[in-house]
C-alpha cells in the first residue's frame, strides 16, 4: 500500500460529499476521517496537486519528523472524535470539523510562510463555526468575539510575513528572534492563536460555549498550532519562558473558583499550553522533544476529560459544577475514563503526562533556572488540582445526583475508551513513543528518583486537598461568573460603545431630519414645481377671464407657496453643490 | 469508601518514612534532598493556590452570571 490519496485530498472529498447528503453527514465523517487516517499511516508516495502563484511552489503535505506527529495526532483526534460527535445531526457541524480538522494538518505541513498564513486562517472559520453553533445562549456573540480576535492576529501575523518576505526574499521558514518590527509582528500573531497571557480571553470566552464535541476540536487544533508555529519560528526564544510561566501560574488560581467545568478545562489548557511554551523557549533537544510530547499528550487526555464531561453533559445537560455531582453510580465507564484523563493529566507515574512534563521540568532543571523550575513544580502540583481532582470529584462524587441518569451512549464510550488507552499505551511505554520525537533522545523519565519524587508531590498534594475538603476550607462551587481580561472589551468598550451610540445616534437623527426628510422632500417640491413655474404664465394667459382661472391661480398659488417653504434648504445644498463643482473645476 | 482513604493514609504514611531515610542519586539543586522537599511543595502549593483563589481572588472577581448580558 503505497500509492494512495492523500488523507487531506480524502478529507475534501469528504466535504464535498457532506454538503450533499443531509443525512448521512455523521457517516461520511467517519468513512473520510479513519480513511485519511489509514492513508496517512499506510501510505508513502501521495498523490498530489502542485500549484506555483508568484513563483512560490504551493505543495500541500510536506512531512518532516515534526509535522508527522502533529498530523498523525489530529487525524487520531478527527477519526475517533467524529465517531464520539456520531449522535449529532448537525449536517453544519460535521462539515465544520472536517473543514477544521483540514486546515489544521494543512498548517501543519505546509512548506511555506504563505501557505502556512492561509491554512491558518481558514483555521478560524471552522472553529467559529464550531463555537456558533453551540447551545449556550451567547455562544454567537463568543464566535464574533472569537472571530475579531483571530482576524487581527491574522491581519498582525499578515504583515509579519510582508516584512519577513521584504527581509528575507523568500517565505521559507527560518529561526527568528524576537528583535525588529516584522518578527515582533509575527511573535503576536502566533501569540494571540497560542493564548498568550492577556489575550488569552478568547479561549475563556469562546471554549466553553461552544457545541458540545465541538470543544474536542477547539481544543486540539488552534493552540496546538499556534505551538508548532513556535517551534518552526521561535525555537529558544528566551522570551518564551516569563511568557510560558505566567501562563502556567494564573489559569490554577482562576480554575479553583470556576463553576463551569468545560471553562476549569479551558483554564487547564492553557495550564497546559504554558509548559509547551516554556519547553520550546528553552529551546534544547531535550525540551522541544518534551514540548512536542506534551502536545500529543495533551491533545490525547485534555480530549479525554473534555469527551467525559461533553458525555455527562449530553445525558445531563449542564457542565456546571453547581448541577453536577454523584454520577459515579450512573456513569461508570465514563467516570473510569475521566479518571485516567485527571492521572494523565496530574502527570501520575504510568501515564501519558508524566512521560512527556517531566522532560520539560528536567530540561528547565538541567538549565540551572530554579525559579522556572520551582513554577513547573507548582504548576503541576496545581494541575492535579483544579484538573486532576476537581474535575472528576465535583462530576461524578461531590454532593448527591437528584435524578437518574443513563450511561453515555456506545459511540461516546468507545471513543472514551480508545483515547483512554492511548494514554496509557504512552506512559507504559515511552521509548517507542520517543521514538516519533523530532530529536533522537535516550531520555529516561522511569528512574527511581523521579518516580519517587513525583508519587511523593501528588500524593501530600492530594493529602492537602483532603485536608482541606474535610475542614471545609475548600471554596465551595458558587454560580456565579469570575472576571477576566475580557472584562477590558466586553465591559468598558460596551461603555464606550454605547455613548458613542448615544451620541451619533441624536447627531445621526438631527441630520435625518435635516438633510433626509426636508432636503428631500425639498428638492421634490421644487423640481415637481418646475412645470408649474413654466406653465403658469401660460395657464394664466389661457384663463385669464375664465372663472375657473380664479381657482386654478390659487390652486397653482397654493402649490408653489407650498414648494417655496422648502425651497430653502434647497437652495442652500444647491449653492453648496455650486461651490463644489466650483471647487472641483479650478 | 472506607478502603480507598485507609489505603491512602498508608501510603502518605510509608512515603515519608522512605523518604526520611532516601537520598536522591541524580539532583539538579541540592535543596531536593531535605527531607520530605516534594511533600512540602506539593502540600503548601495546594494550601496556597485555594486559600489565595479563595480570598483574594473570589471577593475582588465575583459577578453575577448575567453580568455582561446586563
Amino acid at each position: 500500500m503505497s500509492n494512495l490519496l492523500a488523507p487531506n485530498i480524502i478529507l475534501i472529498i469528504g466535504m464535498i460529499y457532506l454538503l450533499f447528503h443531509k443525512h448521512f453527514a455523521n457517516k461520511i465523517i467517519i468513512i473520510s476521517s479513519f480513511a485519511a487516517l489509514i492513508s496517512f499511516l499506510f501510505g508513502n508516495n501521495f498523490y498530489l496537486p502542485n500549484i506555483s502563484i508568484f513563483g512560490t511552489n504551493f505543495s500541500f503535505l510536506e512531512f518532516n519528523k515534526l509535522s508527522w506527529i502533529f498530523s498523525f495526532v489530529y487525524l487520531f483526534v478527527l477519526s475517533f472524535g467524529s465517531l464520539f460527535n456520531f449522535n449529532s445531526k448537525n449536517q453544519i457541524e460535521h462539515f465544520a470539523i472536517l473543514f477544521y480538522a483540514f486546515s489544521a494538518i494543512s498548517v501543519v505541513n505546509s512548506s511555506n510562510l504563505i501557505t502556512f498564513f492561509i491554512f491558518w486562517e481558514m483555521l478560524t472559520i471552522g472553529a467559529s463555526i464550531l463555537i456558533f453553533i453551540g447551545k449556550d445562549k451567547d455562544s454567537t456573540g463568543a464566535a464574533l468575539r472569537y472571530i475579531i480576535f483571530h482576524v487581527i492576529g491574522g491581519v498582525i501575523f499578515l504583515s509579519g510575513i510582508l516584512g519577513y518576505y521584504q527581509n528575507f526574499n523568500s517565505f521559507e521558514f527560518t529561526h527568528l528572534a524576537v528583535d525588529n518590527l516584522f518578527s515582533i509582528c509575527i511573535f503576536i500573531g502566533i501569540g494571540i492563536n497560542c493564548a498568550f497571557p492577556f489575550v488569552h480571553t478568547w479561549v475563556i470566552d469562546s471554549y466553553p460555549k461552544s457545541s458540545l464535541a465541538g470543544v474536542l476540536f477547539l481544543s486540539t487544533f488552534t493552540t496546538k498550532s499556534a505551538v508548532y508555529a513556535l517551534i518552526k519560528l521561535f525555537p529558544a526564544e528566551p522570551l518564551l519562558i516569563p511568557i510560558g510561566c505566567v501562563m502556567i501560574v494564573f489559569p490554577i488560581f482562576y480554575a479553583v473558583i470556576e463553576n463551569d467545568l468545560r471553562k476549569v478545562l479551558s483554564y487547564s489548557l492553557i495550564n497546559q499550553v504554558g509548559f509547551m511554551v516554556v519547553g520550546v523557549g528553552i529551546g534544547t533537544a531535550l525540551s522541544i522533544n518534551g514540548a512536542v510530547a506534551h502536545v500529543v499528550a495533551d491533545i490525547i487526555f485534555k480530549g479525554l476529560l473534555f469527551m467525559s464531561v461533553g458525555a455527562v453533559m449530553y445525558r445531563v445537560g449542564s457542565s456546571k459544577a453547581t448541577d453536577l455531582g454523584g454520577l459515579y453510580k450512573y456513569m461508570p465507564i465514563t467516570m473510569i475514563c475521566c479518571i485516567v484523563g485527571a492521572l494523565a493529566i496530574s502527570a501520575f507515574p504510568l501515564f501519558s503526562g508524566f512521560v512527556s512534563k517531566s522532560m520539560i521540568i528536567s530540561s528547565a532543571g538541567n538549565s540551572h533556572n530554579i525559579i522556572l523550575w520551582c513554577i513547573l513544580i507548582f504548576g503541576s502540583a496545581g494541575a492535579l488540582e483544579h484538573a486532576g481532582i476537581k474535575i472528576p470529584f465535583f462530576t461524578f462524587f461531590g454532593h448527591k445526583s437528584k435524578k437518574e441518569y443513563k450511561e453515555a451512549p456506545i459511540c461516546m464510550l468507545i471513543s472514551m475508551i480508545v483515547f483512554s488507552i492511548a494514554t496509557i499505551l504512552i506512559g507504559i511505554f515511552p521509548e517507542y513513543f520517543y521514538s516519533f520525537l523530532p530529536f533522537e533522545t535516550d531520555y529516561k523519565p522511569y528512574t527511581f528518583d523521579h518516580v519517587f519524587a513525583q508519587l511523593e508531590l501528588l500524593f501530600f498534594a492530594a493529602l492537602s486537598f483532603v485536608f482541606l475538603l474535610l475542614a471545609g476550607a475548600y471554596p465551595p462551587e458558587i454560580a456565579a461568573l469570575n472576571l477576566d481580561f475580557d472584562f477590558f472589551y466586553r465591559k468598558i468598550f460596551n461603555f464606550f460603545n454605547k455613548s458613542f451610540k448615544a451620541v451619533t445616534n441624536t447627531l445621526n437623527s438631527l441630520f435625518d431630519d435635516i438633510l433626509s426628510n426636508n432636503l428631500k422632500n425639498g428638492i421634490v417640491k421644487i423640481f415637481s414645481s418646475f412645470p408649474v413655474f413654466i406653465s403658469y404664465p401660460f395657464v394664466l394667459a389661457k384663463n385669464k377671464l375664465t372663472t375657473e382661472s380664479k381657482e386654478t391661480y390659487s390652486s397653482l398659488n397654493y402649490r408653489i407657496q407650498n414648494g417655496i417653504i422648502s425651497t430653502k434648504y434647497s437652495i442652500f445644498a444647491i449653492v453648496i453643490f455650486l461651490i463644489i463643482l466650483l471647487y472641483i473645476l479650478n | 469508601m472506607k478502603i480507598i482513604g485507609i489505603v491512602f493514609y498508608l501510603i502518605i504514611f510509608l512515603i515519608s518514612i522512605f523518604d526520611l531515610n532516601y537520598h536522591y542519586h541524580h539532583t539538579h539543586f541540592d535543596f531536593e534532598n531535605f527531607p520530605l522537599f516534594f511533600g512540602f511543595v506539593g502540600f503548601l502549593s495546594i494550601i496556597i493556590i485555594v486559600y489565595v483563589a479563595k480570598y483574594i481572588l473570589r471577593p475582588i472577581l465575583i459577578r453575577s452570571e448575567e453580568y455582561y448580558n446586563e
